[in-house]
């Protein structure tokens, strides 16, 4: 969670009922920096455009969007008759989250895939052509199969694995593609529910992220402030320094896991990332297995087993 | 007998500069509005009807043309109706022209007279800005206008009071932008276990 909301990478979290993944999202909005002037200037155009502007304030925190899984195409890249902005433009320069991603119409899913990449999106109707720009941050929360607890063999039903591949089936390829960091939420066991809680304040994370911004943004002089998640893959060639053994093994990571260009991409950014957070220079050897490591979800194969 | 105001369309999140031409001539009374207008903007017509004879004015007994210029775009939404009525009293000799040109207009009438706000403002704001106009728009959106940068705002609850602040007699007090607000914190990491 941390290092999404360092470098903004998109973040598939898959887990059974209860885990914690809806309570991990909604901390995400007090984890990220503040927008700047000029972002928060275009999230409150945006805004202003459907009136929702309360008492003409400039929000500075950034969006949070949860549609509901009922949402419509037209609902979250926008359209309808006067091509409004959708959830995904209301989104922009925050975090768009969709909670249980299996249940969303796959083609309201599928639509999403462009916007990822470009950051804008262009409605084209008959007789309307506009562009809303769309740079989000896409975090999704799913159950590994319809039941839920694929995981655990007592509770699981009598139709995995089967079952869990038809269900992550209803979220194509290349959608899961575009995630670069995919972790599974397990489940507690009782005796950590019931042990004083250990975890840091959002505080402290939000300091920490802050700091690995800055270390980041330092490394392109400054010159942008731009996540990691949107460095170009031209940037990529420029600032990251991989060392010979690192080379190797991500050749290897490619040919044995069958990573496509873009994934290879994602993986150097979310290494980057925590890098960062390290406030390492280089990227070092377990940076790099640490980012694979994030897409092993996909690259096993839809599921495990 | 003829006017033009400044105000604008969206399409998407860019704006584009309409000019709301009125037009006074002989004929049957009537007021039609032209310019690829929607159902919202056909509508205005008897808002600003309703909202000059709460001023004591009536429309002319004339043949009232009110043209929305580009005429090949769509014209959508409820922020003509303040450009359309400040077109029509031009036109009638209420008003001088010069009192209104370099003005960009927004708003929506009420039949009483009253400006309601509208969507859209902040980047009407920046579009004035760019073209070094100012901004007449309705009370409640002023502190959201504020935002559009350094260009003078004129936020007026009714067609009266604009009208007033128009003719220099009473003047309307000047805009504050609105708050920087920052919603409060949702739940804590420190909550999440494991």
């Amino acid at each position: 969670m941390e290092i999404a909301a360092t470098g903004g990478h998109n973040l598939l979290m898959i887990g059974p009922p209860g885990a914690g993944k809806s309570m991990l999202a909604a901390r995400l909005p007090d984890l990220l920096p503040p927008l700047s002037a000029r972002e928060a200037l275009e999230v409150t155009v945006i805004h202003s455009i459907i009136g929702q502007v309360p008492k003409g304030g400039l929000c500075q925190k950034r969006p949070f969007r949860e549609p509901h899984h009922s949402a419509s195409m037209a609902a979250l890249v926008g359209g309808g008759q006067k091509a409004m902005p959708g959830e995904i433009s209301l989104a922009h320069n925050g975090v768009l989250f969709l909670d249980e991603l299996a249940e969303f119409n796959r083609v309201a899913i599928d639509s999403l895939r462009q916007p990822l990449e470009t950051g804008e999106i262009i409605i084209a109707r008959a007789n309307n052509h506009i562009r809303y720009p769309a740079r989000f941050q896409l975090i999704a929360a799913m159950n590994p199969c319809r039941c839920g607890y694929l995981a655990d063999a007592s509770r699981a039903c009598s139709r995995a694995p089967d079952c869990a591949r038809l269900y992550m089936a209803k979220v194509s390829g290349p959608m899961l593609d575009r995630f670069d960091i995919m972790i599974d939420v397990a489940e507690l066991p009782p005796s950590e529910l019931l042990s004083p809680s250990v975890a840091e304040n959002s505080a402290s994370v939000h300091r920490r992220i802050l700091a690995a911004r800055e270390f980041g943004a330092g490394r392109h002089n400054g010159s942008n402030s731009q996540v990691n998640a949107r460095l170009s893959a031209d940037q990529i060639d420029r600032h990251i320094v991989l060392a010979p053994d690192i080379k190797r093994l991500l050749e290897e990571a490619m040919t044995k896991q069958k990573l496509s260009a873009r994934g290879f991409h994602k993986v150097l950014r979310v290494a980057q990332t925590i890098a960062d957070l390290e406030r390492s220079e280089t990227l070092q050897r377990h940076h790099v297995l640490e980012a694979l490591s994030y897409r092993g979800v996909l690259l096993s194969g839809p599921l495990p087993g | 007998m003829h006017s033009h105001i400044h105000t604008i369309s969206f399409r998407g999140i860019d704006t584009i500069p309409v000019s709301v031409q009125v037009h006074l001539s002989n004929g049957l009374p009537a007021m039609a509005i032209v310019g690829l207008a929607d159902k919202a903007v056909g509508e205005s017509r008897e808002r600003v009807r309703a909202a000059l004879s709460s001023l004591g004015l009536a429309l002319p007994a004339k043949r009232i043309a009110v043209n929305l210029s580009p005429a090949d775009i769509v014209k959508e939404g409820a922020h003509f109706d303040l450009p359309i009525a400040l077109g029509v009293l031009v036109a009638m000799g209420a008003l001088p022209q010069d009192a209104v040109d370099e003005h960009l207009v927004l708003g929506e009438l009420s039949l009483d007279g009253s400006i309601q706000p509208v969507s859209g403002i902040l980047p009407a704001a920046l579009c004035a800005a760019e073209r070094s106009q100012r901004l007449i728009c309705p009370a409640e959106n002023g502190p959201e206008a504020a935002w559009g940068g350094d260009i003078d705002i004129l936020a007026a609850g009714s067609l009266t009071e604009l009208l007033n602040h128009l003719r220099g007699t009473q003047l309307l007090s000047p805009v504050k932008s609105g708050m920087l607000t920052t919603p409060p914190s949702g739940p804590d990491m420190a909550d999440l276990r494991g």
